[in-house]
């Protein structure tokens, strides 16, 4: 077999279910106490510092890390079921869903212990908010065109340059960034570039939110001028960040957050639809439900291979490509058969609501996080192509 | 190996030689008589006319049973599918099974039809397996404008989403075999399952295939290439046991029915 992929029929163990009725409950409680409205996916405010601390105080935050650093040393399935009710609920995350998927793992693995004694405990507790700084105005997919400095300095690190499309830096804490220390070679172009750790609340850093085509404001400019980074916060290898990207990326791209952000126009249709669909509602609805679900058991099938100690970087590669895929058609879809949907419906006005954000939000999802081009790519890598 | 299972739910011995099942059409119907014979007609069996003995799901009054059926007892038209395999209109006028027994609770004439949706989901997963894997094989040895054709991305891209429709159902396959094989009844979940396969392999199926001729060009188009017994076989198997508009018809009204919050829990409930 040239490719082997695998997509193990994985069920969650029975903890996870006691959990999901936990995580169900407590949603239920913030939505009736007014937190938000899970028929609101366009809200306006959706930074939400106290319900971060409540799930925080639930332990919900850094759920797999070691207890030594505020840790819960829980599966990565378990967190699988936290992630995925949050998300079809429409809870407003935004503050620690970086942090909690992204930044930690990178944190743990290359900060210095006094670091990772300060911080991980906080992003635990739900404090804190990261975003990640990568794309800039010249350097999107080819990431290794970054040109953002740091210039050594005393004691530390001089930043100078710009981030662009950098998701809640208005409200982050901190960034991961990337930032060329040295030139790329002839035989390495992507040589020269180190992470390092960006405390965003000292001087040197300018924030200019850049409002998306939704009408809201989720990402920003980041202007950094002589920024000092001390030299403790460097991540991992000097000029080798490249090295520490790749095995970040089954994470990154396997979650359910990679097919399910439209979700919530799929379920205002069946309500709008009501018990009783004519034909072409019932196979609309049956064959998004087919794809939703087969969608959810190759997400599955991932972490569950991640919880292994495997890395399956093509199968994570394809979940995100297709879930992207599916998430951007589904207002769509759901847009054609709320055609037919009688007008009298008591939702209409919530679905005609929902479709008009969801039909606008549609074409970032398959740029965010790697562009389906890109993805294919890796995966054509994995297939032996290239 | 359909048959096989179909005649064990009823404790009926197999017999030696080829089987096949009826119906193999959700909408087919064959009648238990009072007098103990079956009446009916299936279309699309397969392999009807190769086969010695048929395994029948018939309704009566008493409900639903299993029968198995000599096949020299029943008329059977000569018939082909897309792939050029035998697939047979079969008629039981009044045909006398060599055996009957009462189907066990909770069995019924939906419950050969999930098992032939799963068995033929699970044959096109394999069968897109196999395209995948020529269609990689071949793009790295055909050279076109003294390159191999691997190395343009357009083809690269195809590539990797044939990958990704060999993965969904490979996933949507597997998940439903292992539902099935570990549940005794037929229940929502068992219905998302199997439902879900069938759609889900039968629209990639589609895009697969596509694919994979495409990559090959002409000389896939062939009668003497291997690739069609692959792609013609897995666009064929779409139709047995319900196609994917069939079964997306009866997911969309068991969805509806349960309602628009029972959604999320009987997805999550897998
Ligand atoms: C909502 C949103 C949030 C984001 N948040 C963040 C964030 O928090 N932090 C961050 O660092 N970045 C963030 N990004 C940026 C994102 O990572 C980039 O947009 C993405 O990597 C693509 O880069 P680009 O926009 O510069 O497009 P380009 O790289 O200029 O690409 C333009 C087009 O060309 C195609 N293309 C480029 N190279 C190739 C190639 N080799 N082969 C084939 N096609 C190619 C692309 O696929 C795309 O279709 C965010 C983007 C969005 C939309």
């Amino acid at each position: 077999m040239t490719a082997a992929l695998r997509f193990d029929p994985i069920r969650l163990p029975p903890e996870c279910e006691v959990l999901r009725q936990e995580v169900r409950a407590f949603l239920a409680d913030e939505i009736a106490a007014g937190t938000f409205d899970p028929h609101k996916p366009q809200r306006e405010d959706s930074d939400a510092p106290e319900f971060s601390r409540r799930v925080g105080e639930r332990g919900w935050l850094g759920m797999t890390w070691p207890k030594q650093y505020g840790g819960h040393e829980r599966s990565f399935l378990e967190r699988y079921v936290v992630t995925e009710e949050m998300r079809v609920a429409n809870a407003p995350t935004r503050r620690f869903f970086v942090a909690d998927r992204q930044s930690g793992p990178v944190l743990l693995k290359y900060a210095p212990e006094h670091i990772k004694m300060d911080i991980l405990p906080r992003i635990c507790r739900g404090e804190v908010c990261f975003s990640i700084g990568m794309s800039e105005p010249n350097s999107g997919s080819d990431l290794f065109a970054a040109k953002t400095k740091a210039t050594k300095t005393d004691g530390g690190w001089l930043i100078n340059g710009s981030k662009i499309w950098t998701t809640s830096a208005h409200i982050a804490d901190y960034m991961i960034a990337i930032f060329r220390t040295s030139p790329s070679t002839k035989e390495n172009r992507r040589h020269g570039l180190t992470q390092f750790l960006v405390n965003m609340k000292k001087p040197g850093i300018t924030v200019n939110p850049i409002a998306q085509i939704t009408g809201q404001y989720e990402f920003n400019e980041v202007v950094f001028t002589d920024h000092f980074v001390p030299d403790d916060h460097m991540l991992g290898e000097l000029d080798g960040a490249w090295k520490q990207a790749t095995s970040e990326l089954a994470y990154e791209r396997s979650g359910p957050e990679r097919f399910l952000e439209t979700y919530y126009v799929l379920t205002e249709l069946v309500r709008a639809v009501g018990p009783k669909p004519d034909t072409r509602s019932a196979e609309g609805i049956g064959r998004l439900v087919a794809q939703l679900h087969t969608m959810r058991r190759m997400s599955v099938s991932v972490a569950g291979m991640l919880q292994a100690g495997r890395e399956p970087v093509v199968e994570a590669s394809i979940v995100k490509d297709i879930g992207t895929i599916w998430e951007q058609q589904l207002p769509h879809r759901v847009r054609e058969l709320a055609a037919f949907v009688d007008a009298d419906a008591s939702n209409h006005a919530t679905l005609d609501e929902q479709l008009a954000f969801a039909i606008k939000t549609a074409p970032k999802l398959t740029i965010q996080g790697g562009t389906t081009e890109v993805l294919r790519g890796i995966i054509a890598r994995g297939l032996g192509l290239r | 190996m359909l048959a096989g299972w179909l005649l064990a739910q009823a404790h009926l011995a197999s017999p030696e030689g080829m089987m096949t099942v009826a119906p193999a059409s959700p909408k087919d119907r064959i009648t238990l008589n009072a007098d103990g014979t079956l009446t009916g007609r299936a279309r699309g069996v397969p392999f009807a006319i190769d086969a010695k003995h048929i395994a029948v799901v018939a309704t009566g009054i008493g409900g639903v049973s299993i029968a198995l059926v000599d096949a020299g007892a029943c008329r059977i038209e000569a018939g082909l599918n897309l792939a050029n395999d035998p697939s047979n209109t079969v008629t039981f006028d009044k045909v006398q099974p060599i055996a009957i027994k009462s189907a066990p609770s909770g069995f019924g004439q939906n419950s050969l039809m999930l098992m032939g949706a799963l068995a033929r989901s699970l044959q096109i997963a394999g069968a897109m397996e196999t395209m995948l894997d020529l269609s990689v094989r071949y793009s790295g040895e055909r050279v076109a404008f003294e390159k191999k054709i691997s190395k343009f991305q357009a083809v690269q891209h195809n590539l990797a989403k044939l990958a990704g429709e060999t993965s969904a159902a490979l996933a949507a396959a597997s998940s439903a075999a292992d539902a099935l094989s570990n549940s005794t009844s037929f229940d929502d979940a068992i219905f998302l399952e199997a439902a879900s396969a069938k759609i889900r392999c039968s629209e990639a199926a589609e895009k697969g295939a596509a694919i994979a001729h495409q990559v090959f060009g002409a000389i896939g188009f062939t009668q003497e290439h291997i690739l069609h017994r692959y792609t013609l076989r897995a666009l064929a198997w779409r139709d047995d046991f319900g196609s994917e508009s069939y079964w997306a018809v009866e997911l969309g009204k068991l969805v509806a029915s349960r309602g628009a919050d029972e959604l999320w829990p009987l997805v999550a409930s897998r």
